[in-house]
């Protein structure tokens, strides 16, 4: 059975389809551990968590929607400084730095957004090396052929 | 730069009580994108359009603040990005103005506040200030306290300094960290 620590962590980390899973986790622990109210704290934090998350992704999505409707000029500065800081991921990346380099056409008075371009270039650098630990992580995994 | 990058380091040792992680290189760019990087190699990345520039010493500083951020690599950075760059902006912002006159530097705060008034970390920094504010601890004890935690761990962190509060109190306290953390790490 998971440490007080680590059910923390395992709550505070959990994405929201982990949630029920999650509950359930947390009230297993609290049955073990009826004396700790650590485990109400946690189902508290969680029930805060829901909407703040799904608010988030709604309007991360009508970013999207707005990107795919009209192009990324229409968007405000806010909103396309949100949908470069959201992306993850080598494909990700270059797609928000494509929007990015579009919606500062279309906005050639206003400064550019190097914090963007800065967490970018540091979540592509994450993704190469996230890739190339996978891949040797794969190798040594795969049987070498014998020497002939 | 890189003798900059040096003494910055120094002085950053010292007000921080731990050693940088810094591989001692300077990598110099003209990507247009980019004023600065901390790649997770531990070198730092410059564009060379700085040089010069006042408002330089605040992209060395924050750059050399990564290298004294506790558990700094690609998986926790990729998955809580706000709580490294959050925490390493506002450090900056709090310990540029003694470390500047340490290394003899003079420069007109308006030429940063400039640039902060919009900074894009803004909202990771607005985040963390409305966590603080339930807490009544002192901005640098807080953010310096985050940076020596390793990434993954400073919401538990913050969690947990939830304790020493009571009651409805405590509850207020949940409630705004769960709301910070949905923007802390945000993703699509």
């Amino acid at each position: 059975m998971m440490t007080r620590e680590e059910l923390i962590n395992y709550v505070l980390d959990a994405e929201l389809e982990e949630f029920d899973t999650v509950r359930q986790v947390v009230r297993e622990w609290g049955e073990a551990h009826p004396s700790d109210e650590e485990p109400e704290n946690l189902q508290y934090y969680l029930a805060c968590s829901e909407e703040p998350i799904r608010r988030s992704r709604a309007e991360l999505r009508a970013i999207q929607d707005k990107i795919q409707n009209c192009g990324p000029a229409c968007l405000t500065r806010e909103e396309v400084a949100r949908f470069g800081l959201a992306s993850r991921g080598i494909e990700g990346v270059a797609q928000a730095r494509e929007v990015l380099f579009a919606w500062e056409r279309a906005h050639p008075d206003v400064p550019r957004m190097y914090e963007v371009f800065e967490q970018l270039y540091m979540m592509e650098d994450a993704a190469r090396g996230m890739a190339e630990e996978e891949d040797a992580a794969r190798s040594e995994a795969s049987p070498q052929p014998l020497a002939a | 730069m890189r003798d900059e990058l040096q003494q910055i380091r120094q002085v950053l040792e010292e007000q921080i009580g731990r050693p940088s992680r810094w591989s001692g290189i300077l990598e110099i760019t003209s990507d247009p994108a980019v004023r600065g990087a901390k790649p997770f190699r531990c070198d730092i990345v410059l564009n060379e359009s700085l040089a010069g520039q006042d408002v330089r010493w605040r992209t060395l500083i924050h750059e050399m603040l990564h290298t004294f951020s506790a558990g700094y690599n690609r998986t926790d950075f990729d998955q809580f990005p706000g709580w490294e760059e959050g925490v390493v902006e506002q450090c900056q912002r709090l310990l540029r103005p003694s470390l500047l006159a340490a290394l003899g530097v003079r420069v007109d705060e308006a030429v940063f506040q400039e640039v902060e008034a919009t900074h894009l970390y803004n909202k990771y920094i607005d985040a963390l200030e409305q966590i603080r504010a339930h807490l009544s601890m002192e901005a640098e004890a807080f953010y310096l306290g985050l940076l020596a935690v390793p990434i993954r761990l400073r919401k538990g962190f913050a969690y947990g300094m939830g304790a020493a509060l009571s009651g409805e109190e405590r509850r207020r306290y949940w409630d705004t960290c769960s709301q910070g953390s949905a923007v802390l790490k945000e993703k699509l």
